[in-house]
């Protein structure tokens, strides 16, 4: 069946990072094709444009597979990654080749329903957001890791100020400029959802139930415990950390009181000399008061201005312009169709 | 324009090639072409301007590729006679009007290719038309081999009109029709595009405008890619066609902005137009792609490029010693 896009229709391109879905892919693309021609049968103003796939040099017979369906529907492209570079990095290379007014990322085992994608867009349109995320109710990966999962995140809203940490989720809906600008400047270790967020405050998020049906079955997951690991890190080390400012006015408070204590101490000697019997505490105290503030102050300094180069090397840009002017067809659209 | 002469190397067949234009396409594909030919090169005068003798000039041509096809008679070879159209006058800013010099240019093309073909009847002929996918197809996205080309200004519509023409040429003459989408590249004379722009300005340390906005989608395609693609057309032949020639990879001009930012190792002053005449989004579908179209990698497309100006402009690195 050959589909048409015009040049009004508001476009969705998919990207799928994929490392280990042999089982899995073909599966998806019929599920992301019925989709497809149900929402261009049904007159909808939006249309699924195209599906990049991604293969992340995947450890099983997925490549083969991508690029028989690259060549079986022209609307599918395949990408061939030199190295496994991690799903974040196959998901930047996957937008960069989209063309998209919106782009969605799904995981590659059927976890992420591509039939929900349309309830991402309903609450882009409705709040006009710019990312829209699944936020996964009940359990995907088991007890434990869902919980360590949902709290490390916690941690990093507190630690980052960044209230949408908390959401981060593979199953994203992005306008497409805001995709393609966050997956241009991402760099070696910038985690991608910390990018988007650079970009753009209005973020959402749509309930739903997701469920891992490779870990309910097989009980492992496309991530090792390392990765899981490295995850948490680069979500860590992307963010501009509150230890940071932390430990600079830790610093200043402590150079701060070292200098009144040094005025006690010495109007104290200067009153009642006998008022220290040690000989050269008050000396050694108000020296080692002052320099051990000094330093933490300099140091706080010093990883703020890090922290200023970092963010720079990450490609945190200064601002960015939104044109959110199509969202009025959408809102009208999903108006009419009702709830 | 150029008049090359020689024998293929992969081939062993000779060619007598014209090359009309030399901006950014025309002069890697001189380069190509030099590099695949034991060839001869002939620089002849073909003027652009309101008062330009056609007639003339397209004579003078003439008389030197039927001298080389000549020879080659002598010698007991058949010649394989090419027509390169690669010239234009204007952009996609550029009014009707302006298209008038390139059509009576393009015209008196077309007339010496027929000639020529009517003259040198034991030779194979193909004319090749350099068009436009960006103006054929300006505000399309996922265009295809099959998608109706709709031209949105003056531009695209005398790119439309060549093609039309080119086509009307006497069966005996072969016609390759290409339809290039963003080329980027560095040619010392001609149109500068984007990358080479960047580059230059940083090096200038000057603000480059920008007619489009960050998040303006292209299909950049490297010169080197086209010329290349161009090339094995002259030299392996093929039936009558139309080919889209692009990377399958919608960019954003932010992403070259990154990548020309990340090469020169220096911040970029840009300036986006305010009133962008030419912000319209483009891109096409991947598997439409000739498959003998081997497309650079952006980035390193935009690095060579970078590397290309800086040369030109800094001139050649001393020699040691």
């Amino acid at each position: 069946m050959t589909i048409e896009p015009t040049s009004t229709v508001i476009t969705v391109s998919v990207v799928v990072p994929v490392y280990s879905g042999e089982r899995y892919i073909e599966k998806l693309i019929g599920e992301i094709e019925a989709v497809r021609n149900a929402w261009a049968a049904s007159g909808r103003p939006f249309f699924l444009s195209e599906v990049v796939l991604v293969d992340d040099c995947a450890r099983d017979g997925s490549p083969e597979i991508i690029d028989r369906l690259a060549a079986k529907h022209a609307w599918v492209t395949a990408l061939h990654l030199g190295r496994n570079s991690g799903q974040h990095a196959a998901t930047a290379a996957g937008i960069l080749y989209t063309s998209g007014d919106w782009v969605v990322t799904l995981d590659e085992d059927l976890q992420h329903p591509p039939s929900r994608i349309v309830d991402l867009l309903r609450t882009a349109a409705e709040r006009s957001s710019d990312i829209v995320y699944a936020n996964a109710q009940g359990r995907i990966h088991g007890a434990f890791r869902d919980f360590a999962s949902r709290s490390y995140k916690r941690l990093i809203c507190w630690l980052a100020n960044s209230p949408h940490a908390v959401h981060f989720n593979s199953f994203r809906l992005m306008r497409g400029p805001v995709a393609r600008a966050a997956s241009s400047v991402c760099s070696y270790d910038t985690y991608f959802d910390v990018a988007l967020s650079w970009f753009t405050g209005r973020v959402g998020s749509v309930e739903m139930t997701l469920t891992d049906e490779r870990f309910q079955h097989s009980k492992s997951s496309g991530y090792s415990l390392l990765r899981l690991l490295s995850h948490a890190r680069k979500l860590l080390f992307s963010n501009q950390l509150k230890v940071l400012r932390l430990g600079t006015g830790i610093g200043i408070a402590i150079v701060a009181a070292s200098a009144l204590l040094a005025a006690w101490v010495l109007l104290a000697k200067l009153i009642n000399p006998s008022v220290f019997p040690i000989q050269g505490w008050t000396s050694l105290m108000l020296t080692t008061m002052f320099l051990g503030g000094l330093i933490l102050l300099m140091l706080g300094i010093v990883l703020e201005y890090m922290s200023v180069l970092i963010l720079r090397a990450h490609g945190r840009p200064l601002y960015f312009v939104i044109d959110r002017s199509s969202d009025a067809v959408l809102r009208g659209h999903f108006a009419d169709a009702g709830p | 324009m150029i008049l090359a002469s020689g024998r293929a190397h992969a081939t062993g067949r000779h060619h007598v090639i014209a090359l009309f234009g030399l901006g950014l396409i025309g002069s890697a594909l001189q380069h190509e072409l030099r590099q695949r030919l034991i060839a001869a090169n002939d620089l002849l005068p073909f003027g652009w301007g309101p008062a330009a003798p056609f007639a003339l000039q397209s004579a003078a041509i003439e008389h030197a590729v039927a001298r080389q096809a000549t020879n080659l008679d002598i010698a007991g070879q058949q010649s394989l006679f090419d027509c390169v159209w690669c010239a234009g006058v204007g952009g996609f800013a550029t009014p009707a009007e302006t298209f008038e010099t390139e059509r009576r240019a393009f015209g008196a093309v077309l007339d010496f290719a027929r000639r020529l073909a009517t003259r040198l009847p034991d030779s194979e002929h193909t004319f090749h038309l350099l068009s436009s996918a960006g103006g054929l197809f300006e505000g399309r996205r996922h265009v295809s081999g099959s998608t109706r080309p709709e031209p949105l200004r003056p531009y695209g519509r005398i790119k439309l009109e060549q093609e039309a023409l080119t086509r009307d040429l006497p069966g005996r003459i072969n016609t390759q029709i290409y339809r290039p989408t963003s080329v980027y590249g560095f040619a010392p004379r001609g149109r500068t595009g984007l990358v080479a722009a960047l580059a230059g300005d940083a090096i200038r340390r000057r603000t480059t405008r920008i007619f489009g906005n960050p998040n303006t989608i292209r299909d950049y395609v490297f010169a080197d890619d086209i010329a290349r693609f161009i090339a094995d057309a002259v030299i392996y032949r093929a039936p009558s066609a139309t080919h889209l020639l692009a990377s399958g990879k919608p960019t954003s001009v932010l992403e070259v902005v990154r990548h020309v930012e990340a090469r020169m190792q220096r911040s970029l002053y840009v300036q986006f137009d305010t009133t962008p005449s030419n912000a319209r989004d483009m891109s096409v579908e991947h598997g439409s792609l000739p498959p003998s179209l081997r497309a650079t990698p952006l980035q390193i497309g935009i690095a060579t490029t970078a590397d290309r100006v800086m040369r030109h402009m800094t001139g050649p690195a001393p020699s040691g010693g």
